[in-house]
């Protein structure tokens, strides 16, 4: 199976990840075509150990992810290759 | 208040808030003054009156008058850089966006989760750290004594004025006009966006046809994606959180509890707008590219 490479923009001051390239640029991870966003996340999870809880924290609503305009509920869909993926944990309103 | 005359007693404005601080008094609605966290949600019932004529009164007296743009701005407009032309043509001498203080005001937190070994509730939001006051006094410890970002970036625009400058904050918050009121060095004037909309409009002023300008200072439009990341959001939501709270758990280091359902991009004093996530999350996609 063919491997493509996501596009993921961090920003996890929780994981002190604030760094602006983080967002900016983002993360390029490589993953397998018809792979889902929980398979992303445990891709990311091998990359930085800051990023291990992430699952966790996303299913206690503590982590959005959203693919290209969609914010994502359910991690079981597949990833869209092309789209921004951002991660993110971390507010101060606004 | 509203006035008896345009009251229909249906009574909407009770049902809408989550602590039930209003009261139906003489036939007209009133708040608890003990209840009321002055979120704003009441359908425009409590709310603290407008401060334009104070902000257009400094600038027709040529006072040096800077803006502090809260986040939220960027779905207001499809180029959302127009509102800062607008803002010049109104006679804004200099226009920041909050978001400057972003990773001071986080850092700041991160290090008191850290020296106080618990975790911290972010002070941003008013009317929730109202309710921690308020009801929940035993956690009034992990509420961050670090001032807001709309307090913060004040501070820094001030200094940036000549003497007698003054600065407004604009965004989607009712409550910041309490705040600002109250806390020492925070703006001298706040407006809401649905207020500066009504003021562009008297002025004639389109968006359309202005052109995009960049704001003074910091840039960094990814920085606006923590919009969309809360703890816990809705005053009723708040309270529960609080409730369940056990400081000991595991946990997010720095609890970002917001009074608005959805945050701030909800806020009382944001105009009338579809889904505003998409919006931002296709600004983003777009403006915040590499």
């Amino acid at each position: 199976m063919s491997t493509e490479v996501v596009t993921v923009k961090v920003f996890s001051p929780h994981r002190d990840l604030l760094d602006v390239k983080y967002r900016r640029e983002g993360l390029k991870v490589p993953v397998k075509a018809g792979s889902s966003l929980k398979d992303l996340l445990t891709a990311l999870k091998e990359m930085n150990s800051a990023l291990e809880s992430l699952e966790a924290d996303f299913s206690r609503g503590q982590v959005m992810i959203s693919q290209g305009s969609q914010r994502i509920q359910d991690l079981s869909v597949p990833i869209q290759f092309g789209q921004t993926i951002w991660v993110v944990d971390a507010t101060q309103g606004g | 208040m509203p006035k008896a005359s345009l009251c229909l007693d249906c009574r909407r404005c009770v049902a809408s808030c989550p602590r039930r601080a209003l009261v139906f008094q003489d036939g007209e609605p009133g708040a608890s003054q003990h209840e009321c966290l002055f979120d704003g949600h009441c359908h425009g019932i409590i709310q603290v009156p407008s401060q334009l004529a104070k902000v257009k009164a400094w600038l027709m007296d040529g006072c040096e008058v800077a803006v502090s743009l809260a986040p939220s701005y960027t779905v207001l407009a499809k180029e959302p850089l127009r509102i800062v032309a607008a803002l010049r043509k109104l006679g804004f001498c200099r226009v920041e966006e909050t978001i400057a203080v972003l990773e001071e005001t986080i850092q700041g937190r991160i290090c008191q989760a850290e020296r106080m070994g618990g975790p911290v509730f972010s002070s941003s939001c008013p009317p929730v750290a109202a309710l921690i006051r308020r009801d929940f006094p035993h956690l009034l410890r992990h509420l961050s004594p670090l001032p807001s970002p709309m307090v913060a970036h004040s501070r820094i625009l001030r200094e940036k004025l000549g003497p007698g400058g003054k600065v407004v904050f604009i965004g989607p918050c009712h409550a910041k006009k309490r705040e600002a009121a109250v806390e020492e060095g925070a703006a001298d004037g706040v407006l809401t966006f649905t207020e500066l909309f009504a003021w562009l409009a008297d002025e004639g002023l389109q968006l359309d046809l202005l052109p995009e300008e960049m704001v003074d200072g910091y840039y960094e439009p990814t920085s606006r994606i923590g919009l969309l990341a809360m703890t816990a959001s809705g005053l009723d939501r708040c309270q529960e959180y609080l409730e369940a709270f056990r400081p000991e758990e595991e946990g997010p280091r720095v609890i970002e509890l917001l009074a608005c359902p959805g945050g701030c991009l909800y806020g009382p004093g944001m105009p009338p707008l579809e889904d505003r996530e998409m919006i931002l999350l296709d600004q983003l996609n777009r403006e915040g590219g590499t």
